[in-house]
């Protein structure tokens, strides 16, 4: 059994390894529409100059994506002007400055797209023009206003405190998802929200974006940050998008995917080969391959991880079972983990571990952990103490005695425990996807950002049948396992 | 060192399967066995009576190492006890309790052959080996596929007996291992058992508080109380010469 474990574990890891001796580009994106455009204009012109790309999309957040790059996990992905200078190196560099410390970190920009998508703070047209409010300061004599703004907005500095500082606003604002913000201004829920000025809902829904009268926001332009080793042949081609995207073009491109509801790849493919930038199409992976990768990802992510844990967590629990002080001190211990919230745990692991499968799988480890060891510990614990006497004085070794009595006795509980962490791990591996690490959960992320729906069913619906199959998985493990005279149901 | 009146058998000439040497026992304050000297004849069946808390199952478990004395010596088939190689010394011994402890997860055939298997027998070796024991127990063979919790507690007792005697030990303990069988079948058992003795010609210990079962079943008893042998020696001479008043009341009345 234990020989037959290590060969698939070794089986799932052999994605792990080639994706390590990759000789492929890798580009990253963060979580919302832009990011994902302009990193599939980069994939693709990439891949249009002989490149391979792996396409990364979907760190959830600034610092994730950055630690990516500087880890090396990815290669490229689009960043801002603006955010470099505040939210990343945190304060006022001269562009000269910023270069430098990019340099030490073996980071550069390429040239800019050519479009400045800047902060802007948006609220519906109408209320606007009743409440007579043009410019941000404007916004002091309406202290009662519903502020909701996305999660990055409302902490970085360079962001909400920084211009309630400046402004002298009194509003509390608090957090909501950027993909799920215009709809909340649609149904009235919030009446303003922080928007980027090429956000392609700002035409659609009719929204006014205030003038930022005290020139706070800075100048967001724009460009393809890369590692420094990228070969010269993939910059020369990532210089062809130099320059060639305006506000209202880039709005336009936007638009197309979260209005239209176009495939990101088709919208990026038209409008290279409208610039006579793309010699080839290559054609977009289909749904089906889509989700046959995102769930055997999954699958790896999760059975990797609920493998250690069962190794973990049933010789801990072998270890620990006979002393009761040490059994108390490893649940404790595993209980105050498990309290950690799922998506900290992951974001954790990032200094530890880098971003992508390693951390997400140390993650998804660290939480089958819990109930795999106290189902283990509690079930050994309950075995009849006579059984263990006459197994004792019949002769059977320590190892013995665990082997065909104890463990045995105490397989039903045990599995329901593994079965329990297995589901859990498939419900949290699809948070992976925000430290890069793909999966199910790759879709629903995306499906967040672009506000798409059927894209998050993409990756809910599979991730809700894996655990509905893990479920009737675990009943015929059970048959196996269990011997009859102890298993659940009457059929023996 | 409470070793008295012996009759015909005294313990310089009978051949001894355990020795019990000054051995003192205290488990959470309780002072189970007190300096305890005492002898068990080799191949004779030999049953250790008395109260409960009077210290049987102490001593009993001393023999197999269950339990470790605080001080003096155990001595074993003539050699002091090795507490470390206890699985091997147990494999010599066969050990039977009340609450029988056959493991529920095993059907009735595993139950038996599981020491023997972890021994390394060969499969003829052990179904010749089961066929024996099962004739003897009077178990019917259909008996064997099924799993311990279907079967009456009679059976469970000869099944438990037959799991003992599986390795052909050279000494068998029994504690208590007949008490949970109800009257009417008892006699059965006993007739049993011994069977299943003659046909081992293994030593045996049994731990009892039924004088009427040590009687059906022991030539040699040890009486205990609170840690202390009040009289060892063969049985009927401890129902002819009590050496005391507490054996005297334990016997009064137990002679068939």
């Amino acid at each position: 059994m234990i020989g037959r474990g290590l060969a698939l574990l070794v089986l799932l890891s052999l994605p792990l390894v080639s994706a390590a001796e990759r000789e492929t580009i890798v580009v990253g994106t963060k979580t919302f529409t832009e990011s994902y455009v302009l990193g599939e204009l980069m994939a693709q012109v990439l891949e249009s100059s002989g490149h391979t790309v792996e396409r990364r999309f979907g760190f959830g957040g600034t610092l994730i994506c950055f630690e990516a790059l500087r880890n090396g996990d990815i290669d490229l992905y689009p960043e801002y002007g603006g955010t470099i200078q505040r939210a990343i190196y945190g304060g006022l560099l001269a562009d000269k400055d910023i270069a430098r410390r990019l340099d030490s970190d073996g980071l550069r920009l390429l040239g800019e797209f050519g479009f400045n998508n800047t902060y802007a703070l948006a609220m519906p047209g109408e209320l606007a023009q009743r409440l007579n409010i043009r410019n941000i300061s404007d916004l002091r004599d309406h202290p009662d206003l519903e502020i909701g703004l996305s999660h990055e907005f409302l902490s970085r500095a360079d962001g909400w405190p920084g211009l309630q500082q400046r402004y002298g606003l009194t509003q509390t604002a608090r957090g909501i998802e950027h993909g799920l913000a215009y709809q909340a201004l649609r149904e009235g829920e919030i009446q303003l929200t922080d928007a980027y000025s090429t956000d392609g809902e700002v035409p659609r829904y009719r929204l006014t974006l205030l003038r930022d009268d005290l020139g706070f926001f800075p100048r967001y332009m724009a460009a393809p940050l890369v590692r420094n080793e990228l070969p010269a042949s993939a910059t020369q081609a990532l210089q062809r998008l130099a320059g060639i995207l305006d506000e209202a073009r880039m709005q336009q491109l936007n638009g197309a995917v979260v209005i239209e509801g176009r495939e990101i790849a088709d919208v990026a493919a038209d409008f290279l080969e409208s610039e006579g930038l793309l010699s080839q199409r290559t054609d977009s992976a289909s749904m089906w391959h889509r989700l046959l990768r995102n769930t055997l990802t999954h699958l790896q992510l999760t059975g990797i991880a609920l493998f250690l844990g069962c190794v973990a967590g049933l010789l801990a629990g072998v270890a620990v079972h006979r002393s009761p002080r040490m059994s108390r001190a490893v649940l404790h211990t595993a209980s105050l983990i498990q309290t950690i919230p799922s998506i900290a745990l992951l974001a954790l692991m990032i200094p530890l571990l880098g971003v992508g499968k390693p951390p997400a799988i140390a993650a998804l480890f660290v939480y089958s952990l819990l109930p795999i060891l106290a189902s283990t510990v509690t079930a050994l614990r309950c075995v009849d103490p006579v059984l263990s006497r006459v197994a004792t004085a019949l002769g059977l070794t320590r190892w013995q005695q665990i082997r065909h009595v104890q463990l045995p006795l105490a397989m039903p509980h045990i599995l329901s425990g593994i079965r329990t962490a297995a589901v859990i791990s498939i419900g949290t591996a699809t948070l992976a996807a925000f430290i890069g690490a793909g999966g199910l959960g790759q879709p629903i992320v995306t499906g967040l950002a672009l506000n798409d729906p059927a894209l998050i069913l993409e990756g809910a619906v599979p991730a809700a049948l894996l655990a509905v199959l893990t479920e009737l998985g675990f009943e015929l493990l059970e048959r196996r396992l269990v011997a009859p005279p102890l298993r659940t149901r009457e059929d023996f | 060192m409470g070793w008295h009146n012996v009759g015909t058998v005294t313990d310089e000439d009978i051949d001894c399967c355990v020795r019990f040497d000054r051995v003192s026992k205290q488990l959470s304050g309780q002072i189970l066995l007190d300096d305890l000297s005492v002898r068990v004849p080799e191949r004779l069946t030999t049953a250790v009576i008395g109260a409960s808390g009077s210290g049987k199952s102490s001593l009993l478990n001393h023999i197999n190492g269950l339990l470790q004395p605080d001080s003096g010596v155990v001595e074993l088939f003539g050699q002091p006890l090795d507490y470390r190689q206890l699985s091997e010394i147990r494999r010599r011994i066969g050990y039977a309790v009340q609450e029988i402890g056959l493991f529920p997860h095993m059907s009735v055939a595993a139950n038996i052959t599981l020491m023997a298997r972890l021994a390394g027998w060969a499969e003829r070796r052990i179904d010749e080996r089961v066929e024996q024991l099962l004739t003897v127990a009077k178990l019917p063979r259909e008996l064997l596929g099924r799993y311990p919790g279907t079967l009456s507690g009679g059976q469970q007792q000869r099944v438990g007996l037959c799991r003992a005697l599986m390795l052909e030990p050279e000494l068998l303990l029994l504690d208590e291992a007949f008490s949970g069988v109800d009257p009417i079948a008892r006699q059965d058992i006993y007739r049993d058992f011994i069977a299943l003795r003659d046909q081992a010609k293994c030593t045996v210990v049994l731990v009892t508080h039924d004088i009427r079962e040590a009687v059906s079943l022991a030539q040699y008893g040890i009486v205990l109380r609170d840690g202390l042998v009040e009289q060892a020696g063969e049985l009927a001479d401890l129902v002819r010469n009590p050496a005391n008043s507490y054996v005297e009341s334990l016997f009064s009345g137990q002679i068939p």
